[in-house]
Order: structure tokens, then sequence, then C-alpha cells
């Protein structure tokens, strides 16, 4: 299941970042596909990127707002929070675990042989701020001489940004290295830190700092897909906690705004079909493979 | 690693559809055809056609 996850994440990672001309052509894509939602965080100013990043649009529209209402326009963000919604209210968090290209870089940075540790449990709290603040509230209400507010999330901590279009632009257009000032090392040093702390613990910057995984971590409980739990089956035996790389207590909160749906705890840990996926009340069992040893296990009456 | 047991099975619906999701679903619908009808999409575009050098700590 794992192996499948890796190669769906790399499908959508190409997906959202299609136009591999950019080397030769000099220049990024601009076509008519980046009119499309990209369901995980994608930045829009990488220059293969095809879809635009619902956090960065968002933002966009919320910081020109005044401006677009004196001008009779009606650019509320309404198009970019349906887009959101739409993904939310069906897949949650599901998109985080295997649509986002973002979390496949921290995935594959965390299979790199180092000791592990855990991300502290009220660190979680953080992206939830950070989307409140950074991509709602600051770009509304702080605001520069021309009335504008500032694109704050990207600007000041969006990592994906630097990775994917603040180095290969420096990159691709040289001309722009002298522009390139403080702003941009402290942003290099945030990725930095980042990609360390990726090695170290499991996807930090998703379960700390990210507003879209903090956005569909609000539908988890409620969208048409999610995890089903079978209190009846369930022994109790822990070996779902266990092999959680998020350390949810599965068989006590299955549908958690942490979960990203890897579905390791019904693929690998549960051997007594307690726990499996229900897809608009289809319930998608999966099987896992026969313990090798008998598993131990408490309470089971 | 997928092994043979790993195969998926489909139960027959143990549950009706859950109707919350759906009403979401719809309601982020609405929002989502309120903003083609604000032409909102065609400022997503633009934005996503340019290149924001704050946004990546250029400039």
């Amino acid at each position: 299941m794992e192996r499948l996850r890796t190669w769906i994440q790399a499908l959508w990672f190409f997906l959202s970042n299609g136009y591999w001309a950019f080397p030769i052509s000099g220049t990024f894509y601009q076509g008519p596909l980046k009119v499309l939602c990209s369901p995980g965080l994608n930045c829009y100013s990488c220059p293969a990127a095809t879809t635009f990043c619902p956090i960065g649009s968002l933002q966009q529209l919320l910081l020109g707002v005044r401006l677009s209402l004196q001008a009779g326009q009606v650019y509320l963000g309404s198009y970019v929070l349906g887009c959101m919604g739409m993904l939310g209210s069906v897949f949650g968090r599901l998109i985080c675990g295997w649509a986002c290209p973002f979390g496949l870089f921290q995935d594959l940075l965390h299979r790199i042989p180092s000791p592990k540790y855990s991300v502290p449990q009220p660190l979680a709290w953080g992206k939830h701020l950070v989307l409140l603040l950074m991509v709602v509230v600051l770009p509304l209400t702080v605001l520069d001489d021309f009335n504008l507010g500032k694109p704050w999330f990207c600007a000041f901590l969006c990592p994906a940004g630097t990775l994917e279009a603040g180095i290969p632009m420096l990159l691709l257009m040289p001309d722009l290295r002298p522009v390139a000032g403080l702003l941009y090392l402290y942003k290099l040093t945030l990725l930095a830190l980042v990609v360390f702390w990726s090695i170290a613990s499991f996807r930090p910057f998703c379960r700390t700092l990210c507003p879209l995984g903090a956005f569909y971590g609000l539908f988890n409980r409620i969208s048409l897909i999610r995890l089903k739990f079978n209190a009846d089956n369930c022994t109790k035996c822990g070996a779902c906690h266990r092999v959680c790389p998020v350390g949810i207590r599965v068989f006590e909160s299955p549908n958690s705004g942490e979960c990203i749906r890897c579905l390791r705890c019904s693929t690998e840990a549960c051997q007594f079909d307690a726990l499996s996926l229900e897809i608009a009340g289809h319930v998608l069992r999966m099987r896992p493979a026969p313990p090798v040893e008998p598993v131990q296990h408490m309470g089971r009456s | 690693m997928a092994t043979s047991d790993d195969v998926p099975v489909i139960q027959h619906p143990a549950s009706r559809i859950r109707k919350t999701p759906l009403a979401l679903f719809l309601l982020f619908l609405l929002l989502f055809l309120a903003g083609i009808v604000f032409d909102e999409p065609s400022r997503v575009l633009e934005q996503a056609r340019s290149i924001c050098l704050e946004c990546i700590g250029i400039g």
C-alpha cells in the first residue's frame, strides 16, 4: 500500500507540475489549465506548475478585496474556497496523504536513515493559527499605502514556494539574483529547517504549519471518504497506534483531523477487520497479510 | 509491499450514504458557481499566470 501511495503521490506531482519544457523555453507555464485548483500545496509560481495553489490564490484575492470591490468586481475568493471545500467534503485529508507534492517531498526526506523523533502534540494547533491569521486575517487587515494587503503565508512561511519557485526562478533567471535579499535568505533558512525536521520527524510541516492541511482536517470526521471503525472487532491491541506515522490513537479517534489517510493502520496493522475505508457508504476492507507470529493482544473477550 | 492479501474487498453498503458531506459539497459547489458568475476564475488565472516575486522570497 505504501508503494502504491508513493506512485499516486508521484502521479499527482507530475499532474500539478506538468510543464517540463521550462528549462529549454526559459519561461513558465501560462496556459488555461492554471484555472484548475491544485488539490495539494503546490506553488503556482513554480515554472512547471500547471494548476493554481488554493492557499496562494485565496490570499491574493483577500488582500485585494477592497480594491476589487471599489472597481465593482466581486472577487471574494468564493471560487477558490468552493474548490477547496468540494475537495475537502469528499476527500478530507486523504489529499494530504495521496496528492500533495510537498507531502511527497517530506515523505521522501523521512526515509533518510536517522534518529526519528515525534512531533509534540500541542504544535498541531499551529496550522490552525496559520490558516486563520496568515491566510485570512492579516492579508485582509494589514494594508499598505495602496490599500493592498500582503500574502503573509506565501511571503513569510511557505517552504513549498521557496523550493518549487524561489530556487528554480533564480536558476532560470539570473537577472533576478541581485534582487534576492534578506527575505530570500530567511526563506532558504526556513526551508532548510523544514528539510532537517522532515528527516527526523514524519511530515512536520503538514502537522504543525500547513494551512491547507488544517482546512482539510476540518472535514476529516464528515468527509464522504473516511475511516470506518468497527468497535466490536477491536481488541485494543494498539497495533494501529504503533504503526500510525502521525501518532493517532486510531481506536479512539479514527477520523482525527490529524489523519492523512495513509491507511497503514488498516492495511499493515489491524488483524481483526476493525478498520476499513468507507466510501459513500460502501465499505472497502483492506485485508492485511496474516501475522507471522500470533499477535499479543489485551482484553479480547 | 502489497501482497495478494492486500486486495481491497468492497462490501455492500453497510449504512446509507451520509447527508452531511453531500450537503457540504453542495454548499461549496454553490460558492464555486457564485465565483464563476462573478468572473473570479479569470482573476485567478491572471494571478496564476504571473510570478509573485514577493511570495517566493524575491523582491
